[in-house]
């Protein structure tokens, strides 16, 4: 699968630094908590310098007050409902999909092509239809969020799929494992951190994809949040929902990743 | 994997052959619905008038102007992105404890929806595209970034050890040694750079600009001129696929030429 595959590299679990790990262990950690903080002391240094930019303090608070007066709770559920609606049908779609490529050399000879060749379209410009077809909501964003998260799903599934060893597809057969069978028992918990990675990259997308359409056209959302409070000239609003959707693009990201390296070590 | 042995068997079910049958079927099913009445042309107009459409608007000089415009774009937040990112993997390598520290966030920015700052750029540089090309550098940087970095780690020590021993100056050693080590590996990032480029800029335009293909599409869509909104919708895609299949063929040319 040309591009995708062979050129993707996080590198995170390859690469070991030996001498930072062995003579001062604390000293890694320490540097990746100091990026965050050095980031934020250079935004209360340096915000005071232009109007653009509001001080973190009345950011935070502004933020805080969210949650505590409950402004941003319409915002967080609609954008969620959308990710996770739209996510889980994505998958639902392109998990199996994926599946059947990677067992079938046939199949993927006949869809590989359409897949990768659509790799370069920016998936957003389809928005439109899905506007034209289900109307301004919660179904054209779900669409949205459900066409983005397919594509990687499908790939990485596909190609993770096609790793799984000869070997034990062999024995598999030479049990006489039925082809859900060879799927449930021996593929699938093969091949999990494969699938895993292209399940992390899907929900990023499917969140990048959702705050996007709700820029472009949305009743509700975070996304929608941002260009409103943008227009309305409300600074620290707008900031504290930047800030609130960069902190959970972050966790989310980490948390799927924590779970990839669980599922790799087992 | 019984299937396989059927694949390719018969002339009639050779890959490439099925693959475009599926295609037409589509297209036609979406034609007979479209000319049936069972879809309304305010949602989707017949493929063949699409086409019809399409060829006009390619022969205008709107688009041509549009084209321009979005062809540039990629092309500067390309080149700064590509730039910026190759910076970033020669330092990550050179100084492997920042590239440990920062690493992780690189990584993270794949799933920041950077286009969040729109606001902020957009307050900053005004409406044009500046900010789009900001935002379509930073995603085209990451990719870059992190396959330059790992492109420098996977050098064997013995090269750079063989270029000590031959006496070659610092320049040397970068340009004869490292510089042709690392491309088989550097290349596919900027190829996947240059993609991202296109993405973010057509993205971008789409919601912020005032111009390119990206904001022509929306703009016919709020204008309620389905047909033409069709029009560019595929526009782009063949756009981009045109681009994808031509970066997928000079990245394969350039991997061969290394080995």
């Amino acid at each position: 699968m040309s591009t995708i595959e062979t050129s993707t590299v996080t590198g995170l679990d390859t690469v070991s630094y030996p001498r930072a790990a062995r003579s001062r262990r604390w000293l890694l950690p320490a540097g990746r908590v100091a990026v965050p903080v050095v980031a934020l002391l250079l935004w209360l240094v340096l915000a005071p310098l232009t109007e653009l930019v509001p001080a973190p303090i009345p950011t935070v608070k502004e933020a805080w007050d969210g949650f505590a007066t409950g402004w941003i709770y319409p915002g967080i559920q609609a954008t969620a409902s959308a990710v996770f609606t739209g996510f889980a049908l994505g998958t639902a779609f392109a998990f199996p999909a994926g599946y059947l490529l990677g067992r079938s050399r046939y199949l993927n000879r006949v869809f590989e092509p359409l897949i990768t060749g659509t790799f370069a379209i920016p998936r957003i410009i389809v928005y439109p239809i899905l506007l034209t077809l289900f109307g301004v909501g919660f179904q054209a964003e779900t669409g949205m969020v459900a066409i983005s998260a397919f594509f990687p799903i499908v790939m990485s599934t596909a190609a993770a799929v096609r790793q799984a060893s000869r070997t034990l597809l062999k024995l598999g057969r030479s049990l006489n494992a039925s082809r859900a069978q060879i799927a449930m028992k021996i593929v699938i918990p093969e091949v999990a951190p494969g699938i895993m990675v292209g399940i992390r990259i899907g929900f990023s997308i499917s969140f990048i994809a959702a705050i996007i359409a709700e820029f472009f056209a949305a009743k509700e959302g975070l996304g929608l949040m941002i260009s409103r409070a943008h227009a309305g000239l409300d600074l620290p609003r707008m900031y504290a929902i930047v800030l609130l959707v960069m902190i959970a693009a972050f966790g989310g990201n980490m948390i799927l990743w924590w779970a990839e390296r669980r599922l790799r070590r087992s | 994997m019984n299937r396989t042995s059927s694949g390719g068997g018969t002339l009639l079910l050779r890959p490439p052959l099925v693959r475009a049958a599926l295609v037409l079927a589509v297209v036609a099913v979406l034609e007979a619905a479209a000319r049936g009445g069972l879809v309304e042309p305010l949602v989707m107009p017949p493929p063949s008038v699409m086409f019809a459409r399409l060829v006009e608007i390619v022969r205008s000089g709107p688009f041509v102007t549009d084209l321009v415009v979005t062809g540039a774009t990629v092309a500067t937040a390309f080149g700064l992105g590509g730039l910026v990112g190759l910076m970033i993997g020669i330092l990550f390598w050179r100084f492997p404890f920042s590239g440990a520290v920062f690493e992780p966030y690189l990584v993270s920015m794949y799933s920041m929806p950077t286009i969040v700052f729109y606001p902020i750029l957009l307050a900053v540089f005004g409406l044009g595209t500046k900010p789009i090309m900001i935002i379509a550098s930073t995603m085209a940087l990451i990719p870059v970034a992190l396959n330059t970095m790992v492109a420098l780690r996977a050098i064997p020590p013995t090269l750079p050890k063989l270029a000590r021993s031959l006496n070659c100056t610092r320049l040397q050693t970068y340009r004869k040694v490292l510089a042709p080590a690392a491309v088989p590996m550097v290349v596919p990032g900027l190829v996947l750079g240059f993609i991202y480029a296109v993405i973010g800029t057509i993205a971008m335009e789409f919601i912020l600009a005032s111009r390119g293909l990206g904001y022509r599409t929306g703009f016919f869509y709020r204008s309620f001129e389905i047909a033409d909104m069709y029009a560019y919708i595929l526009v782009i895609s063949i756009v981009a696929i045109i681009v994808n299949v031509g970066l997928n063929y000079f990245e394969r040319r350039i991997r061969r030429d290394m080995q």
